[in-house]
């Protein structure tokens, strides 16, 4: 008779499994469909465009459905409930120091200052972009882009973004959830401050892209 | 004094305590909204179409990739990639564009030098290119803008070979080959001389270029 009934359970606890893996099944592939057919109409143009993989941890900028560069993203945090799978529009940039285009003087020879080996250049370069910014996105979605900072600066600037991310946005959330326009942020943070410095040079304003979780 | 004090910052503290315990049950409840809305579950003939698109959209991208040889031009990192497929061919260190900007004078025109970005293909290819200067590079150098045609014409500067790419963009040599791998060009991709002519060489009229 338990020999009976452990059969029974175990039946029982195998289907709901199995069930549930349909379930989820389903809903992935329905996901995969809406996520394709968003990506498929973004590479039908002729522009890059990004994919961001939130749970994967990592981004991609693509071209025609080809992978031009791909980020291991160090951490990701998000808050609210970014619209997964559908298209997002870069609204605009914004940064504490955003980088300075250099205004040529017509009839003034290009100044080149070699230092240790270097030539320090008046051009806009990699190294000029911030490591630090925001993407504020067509949906209301805003992503906040870190880099890994050691030392004392980098914990002060820890502590400040840990009080923001985990009592300032959740309050901010409640009071534009009762306003109906809902808190949708993700925060991510680069081991190096290099690829954080190559997503603001890429990010035009206006660049497409598609967030998959 | 000091007991009011001390209870309204306890009260002060419990209210905040009490805010973010909301503020937290409201933002979890939101985030337990997983799937996304209107993300109903497939039926299993569902599913089968579901199964049919996603093979079918998967075709329909993979025939959006450029057959034969591309070239890939990251702008920020300065490197040029001869590819094909997905198997990189060559890997060169190149000149992209300043991001500086010049004015006219007049005021009337403005022009800023970066390099274009998305997809191209190889308009013309051309051996022993000459420079023919725009009205830009006269004003840069404060020079007055030459009527005569012929005055625009610098040879050398562009080094053995060019391939246009449109709107006057060209990958092209260059003289000053201590700057490759610094954004220097006035838009163009300035190339060393021995993956200029390698990419010329195998690079055919109508390739894509996919510039970043």
């Amino acid at each position: 008779m338990r020999r009976i009934g452990l059969v029974l359970v175990s039946g029982l606890v195998l289907g709901a499994a199995a069930g549930f893996g349909q379930t989820s099944g389903r809903v992935e592939a329905r996901e995969s469909l809406r996520s394709l057919d968003a990506e498929y109409q973004l590479a039908r143009q002729s522009s890059s465009y990004f994919v961001l993989d939130v749970l994967e941890k990592r981004m991609e900028l693509r071209i025609k459905g080809m992978p031009l560069k791909t980020w291991a993203i160090d951490k990701v945090k998000f808050w609210g409930r970014p619209d997964f799978n559908a298209t997002v529009e870069l609204a605009r940039k914004s940064a504490l120091r955003p980088p300075r285009r250099n205004v040529i003087t017509p009839g003034e020879p290009e100044s080149q200052v070699e230092e240790s080996g270097k030539f320090e250049l008046e051009a806009l370069e990699l190294e000029d972009m911030p490591q630090t910014f925001s993407l504020y996105f067509d949906t209301g979605l805003h992503i906040a882009v870190r880099s890994g900072t050691r030392g004392f600066k980098g914990l002060g600037r820890g502590v400040g973004e840990a009080v923001g991310w985990y009592v300032w946005l959740p309050i901010r959330n409640l009071f534009r959830t009762m306003a109906r326009r809902p808190v949708s942020e993700l925060e991510f943070t680069f081991a190096d401050g290099r690829d954080a410095q190559a997503v603001y040079w890429i990010f035009y304003d206006g660049i497409k892209g598609i967030i998959r979780r | 004094m000091k007991r009011t004090l001390i209870l309204a910052a306890t009260v002060s503290y419990i209210a905040l305590l009490v805010l973010l315990g909301i503020s937290y049950y409201v933002g979890l409840r939101q985030v337990a909204g997983w799937p996304a809305k209107g993300m109903k579950e497939a039926s299993a003939k569902e599913l089968s179409r579901v199964e049919r698109d996603l093979k079918t959209l998967g075709r329909r991208m993979d025939s959006l990739q450029p057959r034969g040889l591309y070239i890939v031009i990251d702008t920020g990192a300065n490197r040029l990639y001869l590819k094909k497929g997905d198997r990189v061919v060559r890997e060169a260190v190149v000149s992209c564009g300043s991001g500086d900007v010049l004015e006219d004078p007049g005021g009337k025109r403005k022009w800023i030098f970066d390099t274009p970005r998305g997809e191209f293909s190889v308009k013309s290819k051309i051996t022993n290119p000459y420079w023919v200067k725009p009205d830009w590079a006269f004003i840069e150098e404060g020079e007055p803008i030459p009527k005569n045609p012929k005055e625009r014409l610098e040879a050398g500067t562009l080094g053995d070979y060019a391939l246009g790419f449109g709107s006057g963009y060209f990958i092209h040599g260059t003289l000053y080959t201590r700057l490759l791998g610094r954004n220097v060009t006035h838009g163009c991709v300035r190339v060393g001389d021995s993956d200029l002519k390698e990419i010329f060489r195998t690079v055919p009229v109508g390739a894509k270029i996919f510039i970043f």
